[in-house]
C-alpha cells in the first residue's frame, strides 16, 4: 500500500505530467565556513530536496475535474501525498540486481559482468527447466502507463520476456536479445491499482546479460536513470505555491502551474 | 566519482564561466577604517556549468552523479581554460537544475568550487 492515501491524478493518456517539467535538487545540510575557505558540513544531517515545476496545458474537463479534486484533496497544499518523478526511475537499486528489492526465486543466479561501456551489467542463469523472473514491486497508486525497459545482450542470441503486472492487469512481451539494445515493455492501467511489478523471464537454460532497468510512467521508455536505494516514488510530498492559478485559455481546455516539493 | 562527461567526449558546453571570489573577509570599523583579512586558501574557484540540449542519457548521468555524491564528497574536476586538474572539488550550494523541454530534450544547470 502506498505510504499516502491522497493520490496525484493521472491524465488521460496515463501519464503524470506534460513537458517541459523543470527539477531542482539540492543537498541539504548545516556547514560551517572557516577562514580559510574550507567547509565543515554535519553529514549525518544531510537531506535532499527535489523541487519540481510541472506546467498542464490545454487540461480537458475532466482531467482539470481531477486536478482540483486533487488539490482540494491537499486541502490547497496543507497535506501531504506520494509524487511519482515524472523523469526518474522509479525502481530502487537499478545498478544493482543483486540488492534484496529485486526478488530472485531458487534456480536463478544474479552476478555481476564487467561490460565494456555498459556499466553495472549483470548475467542471469537459469539452469532450470522452468521460466524463471528476476522482479521488483513498487507502490504506485493510479491509472498511470507505465514503461518497463532495460538493456539487454546475449551474442548467441537469447530469447527472455519483460513483464509488467498490476494487481489487474499484465503485459507481456517476448524479445530476442543480440547485441546490446533496450527493450521494453508497457502497461495501461485503468481502475486504481496500488502496485506495478516489473519482472525479466527467464526461459529454462538460459542465460542473458542485462543492465539499466528502469521503470517510469510513459508511454515509451525515456533515458535511464541510475539508482541507489532511493527510487522515484515520493511518499512525503507536497505542494509549495500558496495559491493556484487557473487559467481557461478554450472552452474546455485549462491550464495550471503546480510546485512540488519533497525531501528526503 | 568521476565527472561525468558527455557524448562528444567533453565534461561541459561552451557556455561555461569561470568566477575567481575575492579571497578575503572585510571588517568594517567605527571610523570608517576597513580591515581585509585574506583567506588562507589562495586559489578559490567556482565554474557555472550551464548545459544546454542534452540528450536524456547525458541528463541522467549527471543527475546520478550529483545524486550519488555525499555531502561532504569532493571529486576531481578539469578547469577548461588551463586543463589543470583540482581534485578537491565540490558541487556549490549544492544544487542542480535541470529541466526536460517539450521535445525530450535537457538543460543543465550546476556550480562547481575548488574546496580548497
Amino acid at each position: 500500500m502506498p505510504a499516502n492515501p491522497i493520490r496525484f491524478p493521472a491524465l488521460d493518456t496515463g501519464i503524470l505530467a506534460h513537458l517541459p517539467v523543470e527539477l531542482s535538487i539540492e543537498k541539504m545540510t548545516r556547514a560551517t565556513r572557516f577562514p580559510d575557505g574550507s567547509l565543515l558540513f554535519a553529514a549525518n544531517e544531510a537531506r535532499t530536496r527535489y523541487s519540481w515545476l510541472l506546467r498542464y496545458e490545454n487540461l480537458n474537463p475532466q482531467e482539470w475535474e481531477r486536478m482540483l479534486d486533487f488539490i482540494a484533496a491537499t486541502q490547497r497544499g496543507a497535506a501531504s501525498f506520494t509524487f511519482y518523478d515524472p523523469i526518474g526511475n522509479l525502481l530502487a537499486h537499478s545498478s544493482n540486481l543483486e540488492d534484496s528489492v529485486w526478488l530472485a526465486p531458487p534456480g536463478l543466479t544474479v552476478d555481476p559482468i564487467v561490460e565494456i561501456g555498459q556499466p553495472n551489467a549483470f548475467i542471469l542463469t537459469n539452469p532450470t527447466a522452468q521460466p524463471l523472473a528476476l522482479s521488483q514491486s513498487i507502490s504506485l497508486a493510479g491509472p498511470f502507463t507505465t514503461c518497463f525497459s532495460i538493456r539487454a545482450k546475449w551474442a548467441g542470441g537469447a530469447n527472455f520476456s519483460l513483464g509488467l503486472s498490476d494487481a489487474v492487469q499484465s503485459a507481456s512481451v517476448p524479445r530476442t536479445a543480440v547485441s546490446w539494445a533496450r527493450h521494453h515493455v508497457r502497461l495501461i492501467s485503468s481502475g486504481a491499482p496500488e502496485t506495478r511489478m516489473a519482472s525479466i523471464v527467464v526461459p529454462p537454460t538460459t542465460q542473458i546479460i542485462v543492465a539499466a532497468p528502469q521503470l517510469e510512467i510513459a508511454a515509451s521508455p525515456g533515458a535511464p536513470l541510475e539508482t541507489g536505494s532511493q527510487s522515484g516514488v515520493f511518499s512525503n510530498s507536497w505542494l509549495v505555491q500558496k495559491s493556484f492559478d487557473s487559467q481557461s485559455v478554450a472552452p474546455g481546455a485549462h491550464s495550471i502551474t503546480l510546485r512540488i516539493e519533497s525531501v528526503r | 566519482m568521476d565527472f561525468p562527461i558527455l557524448i562528444s567526449g567533453e565534461q561541459l558546453q561552451s557556455s561555461a564561466i569561470r568566477s575567481e571570489p575575492a579571497q578575503h573577509i572585510e571588517h568594517f570599523f567605527e571610523g570608517d577604517s576597513r580591515q581585509a583579512q585574506l583567506r588562507t586558501n589562495a586559489d578559490r574557484k567556482t565554474w557555472r556549468l550551464t548545459y544546454q540540449n542534452l540528450i536524456g542519457e547525458e541528463a541522467m548521468r549527471l543527475r546520478a552523479f550529483f545524486e550519488g555524491l555525499a555531502v561532504e564528497e569532493e571529486f576531481s574536476f578539469t578547469d577548461p581554460w588551463t586543463g589543470t586538474a583540482y581534485p578537491n572539488c565540490r558541487i556549490s550550494n549544492p544544487r542542480l537544475q535541470m529541466a526536460c523541454d517539450k521535445d525530450g530534450r535537457f538543460s543543465a544547470q550546476l556550480e562547481i568550487e575548488h574546496a580548497r
